[in-house]
Protein backbone atom coordinates (compact mmCIF):
# COMPACT_ATOMS: atom_id res chain seq x y z
CA UNK A 1 0.00 0.00 0.00
CA UNK A 2 1.31 3.41 -0.83
CA UNK A 3 2.27 5.82 1.70
CA UNK A 4 -0.02 8.61 1.72
CA UNK A 5 1.38 12.11 0.61
CA UNK A 6 -0.30 14.29 3.31
CA UNK A 7 -0.22 18.10 2.66
CA UNK A 8 -1.36 21.21 5.21
CA UNK A 9 -3.35 24.03 3.50
CA UNK A 10 -2.03 27.27 3.65
CA UNK A 11 1.63 27.35 5.23
CA UNK A 12 2.87 23.63 3.71
CA UNK A 13 3.80 21.04 5.74
CA UNK A 14 7.78 22.18 5.37
CA UNK A 15 7.12 25.21 7.48
CA UNK A 16 5.15 22.72 9.78
CA UNK A 17 8.28 21.01 10.45
CA UNK A 18 10.13 24.43 10.88
CA UNK A 19 8.23 25.89 13.60
CA UNK A 20 8.32 23.07 15.39
CA UNK A 21 11.64 22.03 15.49
CA UNK A 22 12.77 25.74 15.62
CA UNK A 23 10.61 26.65 18.64
CA UNK A 24 12.40 23.10 19.90
CA UNK A 25 15.58 24.17 19.62
CA UNK A 26 15.14 27.79 21.24
CA UNK A 27 14.17 25.92 24.38
CA UNK A 28 16.26 22.70 23.94
CA UNK A 29 18.90 24.85 23.55
CA UNK A 30 18.54 27.11 26.60
CA UNK A 31 18.19 24.21 28.96
CA UNK A 32 21.58 22.64 28.10
CA UNK A 33 23.64 25.64 28.23
CA UNK A 34 20.95 27.05 31.52
CA UNK A 35 21.69 23.83 33.60
CA UNK A 36 25.45 23.64 32.61
CA UNK A 37 25.31 27.46 34.04
CA UNK A 38 23.48 26.77 37.08
CA UNK A 39 25.71 24.09 37.81
CA UNK A 40 28.71 26.52 37.23
CA UNK A 41 27.15 29.43 39.14
CA UNK A 42 26.17 26.48 42.06
CA UNK A 43 29.90 25.83 42.11
CA UNK A 44 31.38 29.43 41.74
CA UNK A 45 28.84 30.32 44.97
CA UNK A 46 30.46 27.00 47.08
CA UNK A 47 33.77 28.18 46.73
CA UNK A 48 33.23 31.89 46.60
CA UNK A 49 30.74 31.90 49.35
CA UNK A 50 28.80 34.38 48.23
CA UNK A 51 25.06 33.59 48.29
CA UNK A 52 24.00 35.53 45.31
CA UNK A 53 25.33 32.73 43.10
CA UNK A 54 23.40 30.02 45.05
CA UNK A 55 20.40 32.23 44.74
CA UNK A 56 20.69 32.38 41.33
CA UNK A 57 21.86 29.11 40.04
CA UNK A 58 18.63 28.04 42.52
CA UNK A 59 16.20 30.18 40.79
CA UNK A 60 17.60 28.72 37.41
CA UNK A 61 17.59 25.47 37.97
CA UNK A 62 13.62 26.10 39.14
CA UNK A 63 13.01 27.45 36.01
CA UNK A 64 14.76 24.84 33.65
CA UNK A 65 12.46 22.05 35.64
CA UNK A 66 9.56 24.48 34.53
CA UNK A 67 10.35 24.84 31.50
CA UNK A 68 11.16 21.60 30.42
CA UNK A 69 7.53 20.50 29.50
CA UNK A 70 7.57 23.27 26.46
CA UNK A 71 10.58 22.08 25.59
CA UNK A 72 9.50 18.42 25.35
CA UNK A 73 6.00 18.63 24.41
CA UNK A 74 7.62 20.80 20.94
CA UNK A 75 10.08 18.07 20.34
CA UNK A 76 7.34 15.15 20.64
CA UNK A 77 5.12 17.29 18.73
CA UNK A 78 7.90 17.58 15.64
CA UNK A 79 8.35 13.57 15.60
CA UNK A 80 4.88 13.34 15.73
CA UNK A 81 4.45 15.56 12.53
CA UNK A 82 7.65 14.40 10.59
CA UNK A 83 6.61 10.87 11.10
CA UNK A 84 3.24 11.71 9.48
CA UNK A 85 4.08 14.69 6.95
CA UNK A 86 7.98 12.81 5.81
CA UNK A 87 7.16 8.96 6.57
CA UNK A 88 9.40 7.97 3.89
CA UNK A 89 12.19 10.55 4.83
CA UNK A 90 11.86 9.22 8.21
CA UNK A 91 12.08 5.74 7.48
CA UNK A 92 15.67 6.32 5.67
CA UNK A 93 16.69 8.39 8.78
CA UNK A 94 15.61 5.41 11.31
CA UNK A 95 17.41 2.77 8.86
CA UNK A 96 20.61 5.07 8.88
CA UNK A 97 20.74 6.60 12.63
CA UNK A 98 18.51 4.09 14.73
CA UNK A 99 21.10 2.99 17.09
CA UNK A 100 21.58 7.19 17.69
CA UNK A 101 17.87 8.07 17.79
CA UNK A 102 18.06 5.11 20.92
CA UNK A 103 20.82 6.51 22.51
CA UNK A 104 19.54 10.45 22.23
CA UNK A 105 15.78 9.16 23.71
CA UNK A 106 18.15 7.55 27.12
CA UNK A 107 19.63 10.43 27.11
CA UNK A 108 16.50 12.13 26.98
CA UNK A 109 15.07 10.31 29.72
CA UNK A 110 18.75 10.22 32.14
CA UNK A 111 18.29 13.97 31.66
CA UNK A 112 15.25 14.42 32.47
CA UNK A 113 15.34 12.05 35.36
CA UNK A 114 18.81 14.33 36.68
CA UNK A 115 17.56 17.32 36.22
CA UNK A 116 14.49 17.02 38.55
CA UNK A 117 16.28 14.96 40.94
CA UNK A 118 19.40 18.01 41.26
CA UNK A 119 16.05 20.15 41.82
CA UNK A 120 14.52 18.47 43.93
CA UNK A 121 17.42 17.58 46.38
CA UNK A 122 18.41 21.22 46.51
CA UNK A 123 17.91 21.26 50.34
CA UNK A 124 18.37 17.86 51.29
CA UNK A 125 21.88 18.22 49.36
CA UNK A 126 22.12 21.01 50.93
CA UNK A 127 25.72 19.83 53.41
CA UNK A 128 26.84 17.81 50.73
CA UNK A 129 27.65 20.74 47.90
CA UNK A 130 30.14 19.05 46.07
CA UNK A 131 27.74 15.86 45.54
CA UNK A 132 25.02 17.99 44.54
CA UNK A 133 26.81 20.20 42.15
CA UNK A 134 28.00 17.06 40.28
CA UNK A 135 24.41 16.14 40.00
CA UNK A 136 24.17 19.46 37.95
CA UNK A 137 27.36 18.87 35.99
CA UNK A 138 25.83 15.38 35.22
CA UNK A 139 22.67 16.70 33.76
CA UNK A 140 24.30 19.03 31.67
CA UNK A 141 26.62 16.00 30.24
CA UNK A 142 22.88 13.96 29.35
CA UNK A 143 21.50 16.96 27.78
CA UNK A 144 25.02 17.46 25.70
CA UNK A 145 25.02 13.85 24.26
CA UNK A 146 21.51 14.17 23.21
CA UNK A 147 22.55 17.22 21.14
CA UNK A 148 25.05 15.37 19.91
CA UNK A 149 23.48 12.59 19.03
CA UNK A 150 21.18 14.91 16.98
CA UNK A 151 23.92 16.90 15.64
CA UNK A 152 24.72 13.70 13.66
CA UNK A 153 21.61 13.62 12.15
CA UNK A 154 21.46 17.01 11.06
CA UNK A 155 24.77 16.95 9.65
CA UNK A 156 24.89 13.99 8.07
CA UNK A 157 21.53 15.41 6.14
CA UNK A 158 23.59 18.40 4.93
CA UNK A 159 27.07 16.45 4.07
CA UNK A 160 26.50 13.25 4.11
CA UNK A 161 29.21 10.47 4.76
CA UNK A 162 31.43 9.18 1.47
CA UNK A 163 30.64 5.80 2.31
CA UNK A 164 27.58 3.19 2.64
CA UNK A 165 25.30 3.73 5.67
CA UNK A 166 26.72 0.42 6.72
CA UNK A 167 29.95 2.17 8.01
CA UNK A 168 28.84 3.29 11.47
CA UNK A 169 31.85 5.01 12.10
CA UNK A 170 32.09 7.47 8.73
CA UNK A 171 28.22 8.51 9.15
CA UNK A 172 28.35 9.11 13.03
CA UNK A 173 31.45 11.05 12.26
CA UNK A 174 30.64 12.81 9.31
CA UNK A 175 32.43 15.53 7.77
CA UNK A 176 30.54 18.36 9.49
CA UNK A 177 29.59 16.46 12.74
CA UNK A 178 32.60 17.83 15.29
CA UNK A 179 32.70 21.53 13.94
CA UNK A 180 28.31 21.94 13.99
CA UNK A 181 28.11 19.89 17.38
CA UNK A 182 31.43 22.77 18.60
CA UNK A 183 28.92 25.19 16.94
CA UNK A 184 25.98 24.33 19.34
CA UNK A 185 28.04 23.42 22.19
CA UNK A 186 29.70 26.89 22.51
CA UNK A 187 26.52 28.86 20.97
CA UNK A 188 24.56 27.70 23.91
CA UNK A 189 26.36 29.28 26.66
CA UNK A 190 26.43 32.42 24.70
CA UNK A 191 22.53 32.21 23.93
CA UNK A 192 21.68 31.31 27.77
CA UNK A 193 24.17 34.10 28.89
CA UNK A 194 22.30 36.77 26.66
CA UNK A 195 19.05 35.86 28.03
CA UNK A 196 20.04 35.57 31.15
CA UNK A 197 21.93 39.29 31.02
CA UNK A 198 18.29 40.72 29.41
CA UNK A 199 16.26 38.95 32.12
CA UNK A 200 18.29 40.27 35.01
CA UNK A 201 18.32 44.05 33.03
CA UNK A 202 14.48 43.32 33.06
CA UNK A 203 14.10 42.58 36.41
CA UNK A 204 16.80 45.53 37.77
CA UNK A 205 14.37 47.99 36.08
CA UNK A 206 11.82 46.66 37.78
CA UNK A 207 13.25 46.16 41.00
CA UNK A 208 12.06 48.21 44.32
CA UNK A 209 14.30 47.14 46.88
CA UNK A 210 17.74 47.92 47.24
CA UNK A 211 18.88 44.29 47.50
CA UNK A 212 17.05 43.31 44.76
CA UNK A 213 18.72 46.29 42.27
CA UNK A 214 22.16 44.93 43.65
CA UNK A 215 21.00 41.38 42.79
CA UNK A 216 19.86 41.76 39.05
CA UNK A 217 22.54 44.31 38.24
CA UNK A 218 24.64 41.55 39.10
CA UNK A 219 22.66 38.74 37.08
CA UNK A 220 22.92 41.30 34.37
CA UNK A 221 26.74 41.75 34.44
CA UNK A 222 26.57 37.37 34.86
CA UNK A 223 24.80 36.87 32.16
CA UNK A 224 26.81 38.76 29.61
CA UNK A 225 30.30 37.60 30.72
CA UNK A 226 28.80 33.97 29.71
CA UNK A 227 27.23 35.40 26.61
CA UNK A 228 29.63 37.97 24.85
CA UNK A 229 32.40 35.74 26.47
CA UNK A 230 31.47 32.24 24.10
CA UNK A 231 30.07 34.72 21.31
CA UNK A 232 33.78 35.82 20.59
CA UNK A 233 34.97 32.15 20.14
CA UNK A 234 31.60 31.37 17.70
CA UNK A 235 33.13 33.32 14.60
CA UNK A 236 36.73 31.04 14.48
CA UNK A 237 34.29 27.81 15.10
CA UNK A 238 31.97 28.97 12.58
CA UNK A 239 34.33 29.35 9.77
CA UNK A 240 35.52 25.59 10.74
CA UNK A 241 32.01 24.54 9.75
CA UNK A 242 31.37 26.30 7.02
CA UNK A 243 35.18 24.99 5.50
CA UNK A 244 33.20 21.82 5.95
CA UNK A 245 30.27 22.50 3.90
CA UNK A 246 32.36 24.43 1.73
CA UNK A 247 33.89 20.50 1.10
CA UNK A 248 31.13 18.40 1.25
CA UNK A 249 28.83 20.55 -0.19
CA UNK A 250 29.98 22.80 -2.08
CA UNK A 251 26.40 24.29 -3.97
CA UNK A 252 24.82 24.16 -0.74
CA UNK A 253 27.88 26.55 0.71
CA UNK A 254 27.72 29.18 -2.52
CA UNK A 255 24.26 29.53 -1.76
CA UNK A 256 24.27 30.50 1.34
CA UNK A 257 27.95 32.36 1.05
CA UNK A 258 27.95 33.55 -2.16
CA UNK A 259 24.03 33.54 -3.86
CA UNK A 260 20.64 33.74 -3.44
CA UNK A 261 20.51 32.97 0.10
CA UNK A 262 23.71 34.76 0.94
CA UNK A 263 21.91 37.87 2.98
CA UNK A 264 21.50 35.44 5.82
CA UNK A 265 24.92 35.90 6.35
CA UNK A 266 24.32 39.78 6.11
CA UNK A 267 21.49 39.51 8.37
CA UNK A 268 24.07 37.61 10.81
CA UNK A 269 26.98 39.80 10.31
CA UNK A 270 24.60 42.59 11.25
CA UNK A 271 23.72 40.97 14.71
CA UNK A 272 26.90 40.35 15.68
CA UNK A 273 27.40 44.18 15.41
CA UNK A 274 24.58 44.55 17.50
CA UNK A 275 25.93 42.65 20.05
CA UNK A 276 29.51 43.22 20.00
CA UNK A 277 28.94 46.71 20.15
CA UNK A 278 26.34 46.92 23.05
CA UNK A 279 28.28 44.37 25.05
CA UNK A 280 30.95 46.48 25.06
CA UNK A 281 29.01 50.08 25.50
CA UNK A 282 28.17 47.54 28.65
CA UNK A 283 31.46 47.37 30.04
CA UNK A 284 32.32 50.54 29.54
CA UNK A 285 29.79 52.08 31.55
CA UNK A 286 30.15 49.07 34.18
CA UNK A 287 33.54 50.07 34.09
CA UNK A 288 32.76 52.85 35.96
CA UNK A 289 31.73 51.51 38.96
CA UNK A 290 34.90 49.45 39.76
CA UNK A 291 35.32 49.28 43.50
CA UNK A 292 39.08 50.23 42.93
CA UNK A 293 38.96 53.15 40.27
CA UNK A 294 40.17 51.77 36.64
CA UNK A 295 39.96 54.50 34.42
CA UNK A 296 43.12 53.50 32.38
CA UNK A 297 41.10 49.89 31.06
CA UNK A 298 37.79 52.41 30.87
CA UNK A 299 39.59 54.88 27.85
CA UNK A 300 41.05 51.43 26.61
CA UNK A 301 37.71 49.86 26.63
CA UNK A 302 36.17 53.31 24.97
CA UNK A 303 39.01 52.78 21.94
CA UNK A 304 37.82 48.91 21.54
CA UNK A 305 34.29 50.33 20.92
CA UNK A 306 35.43 52.10 18.30
CA UNK A 307 37.39 49.45 17.16
CA UNK A 308 34.11 46.98 17.34
CA UNK A 309 32.16 49.78 14.84
CA UNK A 310 35.18 49.30 12.57
CA UNK A 311 35.33 45.66 12.18
CA UNK A 312 31.45 45.06 12.00
CA UNK A 313 30.99 47.83 9.26
CA UNK A 314 33.80 45.63 7.05
CA UNK A 315 31.53 42.61 8.05
CA UNK A 316 28.15 44.14 7.12
CA UNK A 317 29.15 45.57 3.49
CA UNK A 318 27.35 43.13 1.03
CA UNK A 319 29.73 41.17 -1.73
CA UNK A 320 27.11 42.88 -4.47
CA UNK A 321 24.07 44.94 -4.56
CA UNK A 322 21.83 41.79 -5.10
CA UNK A 323 20.98 42.27 -1.32
CA UNK A 324 17.41 39.84 -1.05
CA UNK A 325 16.42 38.75 -4.36
CA UNK A 326 13.75 37.03 -3.02
CA UNK A 327 11.56 40.07 -1.78
CA UNK A 328 13.23 42.48 -4.99
CA UNK A 329 16.25 44.25 -3.27
CA UNK A 330 18.33 44.11 -6.43
CA UNK A 331 20.10 47.48 -6.65
CA UNK A 332 22.13 48.91 -9.67
CA UNK A 333 22.36 45.55 -11.73
CA UNK A 334 22.59 43.35 -8.88
CA UNK A 335 25.16 40.17 -8.62
CA UNK A 336 27.26 42.75 -11.59
CA UNK A 337 27.82 45.64 -9.24
CA UNK A 338 30.61 44.44 -6.69
CA UNK A 339 30.43 46.68 -4.03
CA UNK A 340 33.72 47.62 -2.87
CA UNK A 341 34.88 46.54 0.77
CA UNK A 342 32.15 44.01 0.06
CA UNK A 343 34.24 40.90 -0.64
CA UNK A 344 34.29 38.00 1.57
CA UNK A 345 38.56 37.80 1.31
CA UNK A 346 40.13 39.93 2.60
CA UNK A 347 37.73 41.91 3.91
CA UNK A 348 35.51 39.98 5.83
CA UNK A 349 38.19 37.61 7.07
CA UNK A 350 39.95 41.10 8.69
CA UNK A 351 36.42 41.97 9.89
CA UNK A 352 36.14 38.32 11.48
CA UNK A 353 39.35 38.16 13.06
CA UNK A 354 39.73 41.67 14.35
CA UNK A 355 35.80 41.58 15.75
CA UNK A 356 37.37 38.37 17.96
CA UNK A 357 40.81 40.25 19.01
CA UNK A 358 38.81 43.15 20.17
CA UNK A 359 35.95 41.02 21.90
CA UNK A 360 39.10 39.32 23.68
CA UNK A 361 40.98 42.03 24.87
CA UNK A 362 37.35 43.78 26.06
CA UNK A 363 36.24 41.02 28.10
CA UNK A 364 39.75 40.81 29.39
CA UNK A 365 39.94 44.30 30.49
CA UNK A 366 36.09 43.31 32.18
CA UNK A 367 37.38 40.24 33.71
CA UNK A 368 40.33 42.37 35.17
CA UNK A 369 37.99 44.67 36.73
CA UNK A 370 35.65 42.32 38.10
CA UNK A 371 38.54 40.58 39.55
CA UNK A 372 38.25 43.58 42.40
CA UNK A 373 34.36 44.05 41.99
CA UNK A 374 32.30 45.93 41.03
CA UNK A 375 30.02 48.79 43.21
CA UNK A 376 26.23 47.05 42.45
CA UNK A 377 22.61 48.37 41.88
CA UNK A 378 24.00 51.49 40.26
CA UNK A 379 23.87 50.73 36.21
CA UNK A 380 21.98 53.03 34.72
CA UNK A 381 18.70 52.49 32.51
CA UNK A 382 20.24 52.65 29.08
CA UNK A 383 22.85 49.88 29.92
CA UNK A 384 20.35 47.46 30.77
CA UNK A 385 18.32 48.08 27.82
CA UNK A 386 21.73 47.47 25.99
CA UNK A 387 21.84 43.91 27.32
CA UNK A 388 17.86 43.65 26.83
CA UNK A 389 18.76 44.16 22.90
CA UNK A 390 21.39 41.44 23.17
CA UNK A 391 18.66 39.29 24.14
CA UNK A 392 16.46 39.80 21.37
CA UNK A 393 19.41 39.93 18.82
CA UNK A 394 20.39 36.55 19.85
CA UNK A 395 17.02 34.80 19.59
CA UNK A 396 16.95 36.23 15.67
CA UNK A 397 20.45 34.81 15.35
CA UNK A 398 19.74 31.61 16.55
CA UNK A 399 16.49 31.36 14.18
CA UNK A 400 18.13 33.09 11.45
CA UNK A 401 21.42 30.27 11.64
CA UNK A 402 18.81 27.48 11.98
CA UNK A 403 17.22 28.62 8.81
CA UNK A 404 20.59 28.60 7.10
CA UNK A 405 21.46 25.53 7.68
CA UNK A 406 18.36 23.92 6.54
CA UNK A 407 17.66 25.92 3.96
CA UNK A 408 21.25 25.31 2.16
CA UNK A 409 20.04 21.78 1.21
CA UNK A 410 17.41 23.60 -1.10
CA UNK A 411 20.61 25.09 -3.65
CA UNK A 412 18.41 25.66 -6.49
CA UNK A 413 15.62 23.88 -5.58
CA UNK A 414 16.29 21.45 -8.49
CA UNK A 415 15.69 19.54 -6.79
CA UNK A 416 16.07 20.35 -2.79
CA UNK A 417 17.22 17.85 -0.55
CA UNK A 418 16.28 16.72 2.83
CA UNK A 419 19.71 14.25 2.71
CA UNK A 420 21.80 16.17 0.92
CA UNK A 421 21.99 14.91 -3.11
CA UNK A 422 20.78 11.59 -1.34
CA UNK A 423 17.12 12.11 -1.03
CA UNK A 424 15.03 14.85 -2.58
CA UNK A 425 12.16 17.78 -0.99
CA UNK A 426 9.45 15.05 -1.97
CA UNK A 427 11.27 12.22 -0.50
CA UNK A 428 12.30 10.79 -3.54
CA UNK A 429 15.48 8.47 -3.78
CA UNK A 430 18.09 9.64 -6.01
CA UNK A 431 21.27 7.19 -5.86
CA UNK A 432 23.58 9.10 -8.56
CA UNK A 433 25.35 11.95 -6.70
CA UNK A 434 24.43 10.34 -3.23
CA UNK A 435 27.87 9.90 -1.30
CA UNK A 436 26.51 7.01 0.24
CA UNK A 437 25.42 5.86 -3.33
CA UNK A 438 22.71 3.07 -3.01
CA UNK A 439 23.10 2.12 0.66
CA UNK A 440 20.38 4.02 2.04
CA UNK A 441 18.00 1.80 0.59
CA UNK A 442 18.61 -1.02 2.45
CA UNK A 443 18.50 -4.37 1.70
CA UNK A 444 15.01 -3.18 -0.66
CA UNK A 445 14.61 -2.90 -4.73
CA UNK B 1 -8.92 37.02 -3.74
CA UNK B 2 -9.69 33.87 -5.61
CA UNK B 3 -6.34 34.05 -7.03
CA UNK B 4 -4.77 34.71 -3.61
CA UNK B 5 -7.13 32.01 -1.72
CA UNK B 6 -5.48 29.46 -4.69
CA UNK B 7 -1.86 31.20 -4.60
CA UNK B 8 -2.04 30.42 -0.77
CA UNK B 9 -3.59 26.82 -1.04
CA UNK B 10 -0.94 25.87 -3.40
CA UNK B 11 1.50 23.49 -3.03
CA UNK B 12 5.40 24.73 -3.01
CA UNK B 13 8.21 25.07 -0.99
CA UNK B 14 9.21 27.98 1.65
CA UNK B 15 11.89 30.43 0.59
CA UNK B 16 11.63 30.47 -2.94
CA UNK B 17 11.70 33.10 -4.69
CA UNK B 18 8.11 33.58 -5.67
CA UNK B 19 5.03 34.93 -3.34
CA UNK B 20 4.05 31.85 -1.70
CA UNK B 21 7.15 31.03 -0.30
CA UNK B 22 7.65 34.59 1.13
CA UNK B 23 4.24 34.35 3.11
CA UNK B 24 5.72 31.08 4.47
CA UNK B 25 8.92 32.48 5.15
CA UNK B 26 7.08 35.13 7.38
CA UNK B 27 4.45 32.50 8.54
CA UNK B 28 6.93 30.41 10.03
CA UNK B 29 8.86 32.90 11.93
CA UNK B 30 5.56 34.37 12.89
CA UNK B 31 4.32 31.01 14.59
CA UNK B 32 7.93 30.55 15.54
CA UNK B 33 7.99 33.96 17.85
CA UNK B 34 4.51 33.13 19.04
CA UNK B 35 5.24 29.70 20.32
CA UNK B 36 8.55 30.69 22.29
CA UNK B 37 7.13 34.04 23.65
CA UNK B 38 3.90 32.11 24.21
CA UNK B 39 6.20 28.96 26.21
CA UNK B 40 8.13 31.70 28.42
CA UNK B 41 5.20 34.23 29.13
CA UNK B 42 3.26 30.82 30.54
CA UNK B 43 6.11 29.48 32.47
CA UNK B 44 7.13 32.99 33.92
CA UNK B 45 3.04 33.19 35.02
CA UNK B 46 3.37 29.80 36.58
CA UNK B 47 6.03 30.20 38.75
CA UNK B 48 6.18 34.42 39.51
CA UNK B 49 3.95 33.74 42.92
CA UNK B 50 6.72 31.85 44.54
Amino acid sequence: MPIGDLSVPIIGKNVVIATLVQSHILFAAFIIGAVLIAATSEYMGMITKQPRYERFARNLARFVVLLFASGAALAITFVLALVTLFPLFFSYLQNIFFWVFLVEAFMFLGQIIIVYAWYNVWDKLAYRKSLHVVFGFIAGFFGLMAMTMIDAVASYMLTPADAPVTEVARTFLNQTMVPLNMHRFVGNFSYVGFLIAGWGAFRYLRATREDDREYYDWMGHWGIIWGFGFLIIQPIIGYGYLKGIRESAPDAFSTIMLGEKSWVFNLLAIYLAIMSIAATAYFVHKLRFAVVPMETLRKLSVGAIGFTGLFTVLNIIPNDASLVPQIGLVFLGGEDTQIPLGSMYPYKYIGLIGLMLVGFFVIALYLRATASGFRWGQASRWSQYALMVCTVTVVFTMVTMGYTRETSRRVDNDPGYLIYQCVTLDQQLVTKNCPAGDSLKGGSE
Amino acid sequence: MTDLALLLFQQGTTAHPEPIGIFRFFAAFFLIMTFYIGAWSFTYWISKDE
